[in-house]
């Protein structure tokens, strides 16, 4: 198992995955310090809520593709070189689908903390008066990390049925859409039906602009963990069901 | 010479699932922007014009780039396969017209993506409750989208080019028409390629944003310009690796 685990690193090398995935996450701090640069006083005190806000509204526009770009670029050292044949006679089949999964996962754990380090340091930056909540840290973590998760697991899935990547990269920029719009939907089971709808489903803040003084306050709203606990059960449908096709797939 | 190339293009492309993307992603916004207008009439009073704010939104600031994106990474695709460089260079086919007609098939692409868009655009005014067809100008602004982003396909063609990942430059596009938005929010967005598909569009705003129009032509100019060059001197003097 290790052996193979150090064999998907080495197939990442020179691939620039880790750059793209970078470049991703400083758009993201871009956005955000530009997001409160000149915003009135008032709010920026109140930055914790504002970027447990923000934040996940733009990992609605930017991770579904990013994610697809992730799984296509894992998987296609197999499908492009059309090694699969060769690999599945010398490592279990369906450990090769784990670890692209693994592999993926521990990019967004990576992608994920930074974006806790980066809500840290716009603190400091910004000095918000409002002491950070931990738990609200937590629900951050659980709510970005889970949907992307959720996310990474259909594109490997897409990557690996789809020679041609068009779909599945077609599928990322379908989901950025969706999941941007899934923010004006109204609860409901419609937006609990889309995947990339859950980004917005398992926001904790709420926030009500008012037209006349054109201030935006944000407030707390309770966690979702009706939604969360759905999105964990599709997620364990979705790896028994992706690893499945990936046993039968002829390679 | 280049006709044929443009034939032969189009003959790679033949069979591809790359007109279902083009015909089903542009749907999301024309009719959730519809939504949108449904929900907000209380202050969007505008009619033709408010609802243009709502489905030029999101579509022209993060995905008319990637869309573009794909069809310039896809008809490089092929080239990227197996020893298909190779072949591509041995041709007795000049260079030029090599990506001059991966260039016309991109462009004409994103006319008709913009096309498209005004249909589905007139589908929903309707579907909402507006009479008549929309005003001129919008197809006017629509059409001067695709003029804002033929910076954008020719700097799309290289980057598809020079990466062998079909992946990497979609995701470039998505970056680069982010940070679009932020420059031309800035005022700055003479001056990056992905903005001026943006500000071309007059993207969620119902009055004329671009007032220099001779700054929107020599930016787009340049930029289509210097990108076609760069695509043609690399595909010239770079050795190509199969």
């Amino acid at each position: 198992m290790v052996r193979e685990w150090k064999v998907e690193w080495m197939k990442t090398r020179y691939r620039g995955i880790g750059w793209i995935v970078l470049a991703f996450f400083g758009l993201i701090v871009l956005w955000s310090f530009w997001a409160l640069h000149d915003i009135p006083r008032s709010q920026a005190e109140d930055g914790f809520r504002m970027l447990f806000m923000q934040i996940p509204l733009m990992d609605t526009i930017l991770m579904p593709t990013m994610i697809a770009m992730l799984a296509s670029r894992l998987c296609d050292a197999e499908v492009k070189g059309s090694t699969l044949k060769l690999l599945c006679t010398l490592e279990k089949k369906g450990r090769l689908f784990d670890l692209k999964l693994l592999t993926g996962a521990c990019y967004l754990t990576l992608f994920t903390a930074g974006q806790v380090g980066l809500i840290l340091a716009e603190s400091a930056f910004h000095s918000f008066v409002r002491p950070l909540e931990p738990v609200q840290l937590l629900y951050f973590v659980l709510q970005i990390y889970t949907v992307s998760l959720g996310i990474l697991l259909l594109q490997v899935i897409l990557s690996f049925h789809f020679e041609n990547q068009i779909l599945p990269l077609a599928a990322g920029i379908l989901g950025s859409f969706v999941g941007l719009f899934s923010w004006y939907f109204s609860d409901g089971m419609l937006k609990k039906c889309v995947l990339w709808g859950y980004y917005s489903e398992l926001c904790f803040i709420i926030m009500d602009w008012d037209p006349e003084t054109r201030i935006v306050t944000y407030y707390d709203a309770p966690f979702d963990w009706l939604a969360f606990g759905i999105l964990l059960a599709v997620l364990a449908a979705g790896y028994g069901a992706g690893r499945w096709l990936f046993l039968k797939k002829e390679v | 010479m280049l006709w044929k190339c443009i034939r032969m293009e189009q003959e790679k492309l033949r069979h591809s699932h790359l007109w279902l993307a083009f015909l089903v992603i542009p749907v999301i916004p024309a009719f959730m922007g519809g939504g949108n207008y449904l929900q907000n009439q209380g202050v969007l009073k505008a009619e033709w014009y408010s609802l243009w704010t709502q489905c030029s939104l999101f579509y022209s600031s993060f995905f008319y780039g990637p869309l573009i994106a794909l069809y310039c990474a896809y008809i490089w695709r092929v080239e990227h396969l197996e020893h298909n460089w190779n072949r591509l260079m041995t041709m007795p086919v000049p260079v030029e017209d090599v990506f001059l007609s991966k260039l016309c098939l991109a462009l004409g692409c994103t006319v008709f993506l913009q096309l498209w868009m005004w249909v589905l655009f007139t589908i929903t005014g309707r579907v909402v409750g507006l009479d008549g067809i929309p005003p001129l100008e919008i197809l006017l602004w629509l059409l001067r989208g695709s003029v804002g982003g033929m910076g954008i396909v020719a700097l799309q063609l290289v980057l598809s080019m020079m990466i062998r990942s079909f992946a990497v430059p979609i995701a470039l596009a998505l970056l680069g028409s982010v940070l679009g938005l932020m420059l031309s929010n800035g005022g700055m967005g003479l001056f990056w390629p992905y903005s001026l598909m943006t500000m071309g569009m007059n993207a969620s705003r119902s009055e004329n944003v671009v007032k220099n129009m001779a700054g929107f032509g020599i930016s787009v100019s340049l930029f289509f310009l210097l990108f076609t060059a760069a695509g043609i001197r690399y595909l010239k003097k770079k050795d190509i690796a199969s």
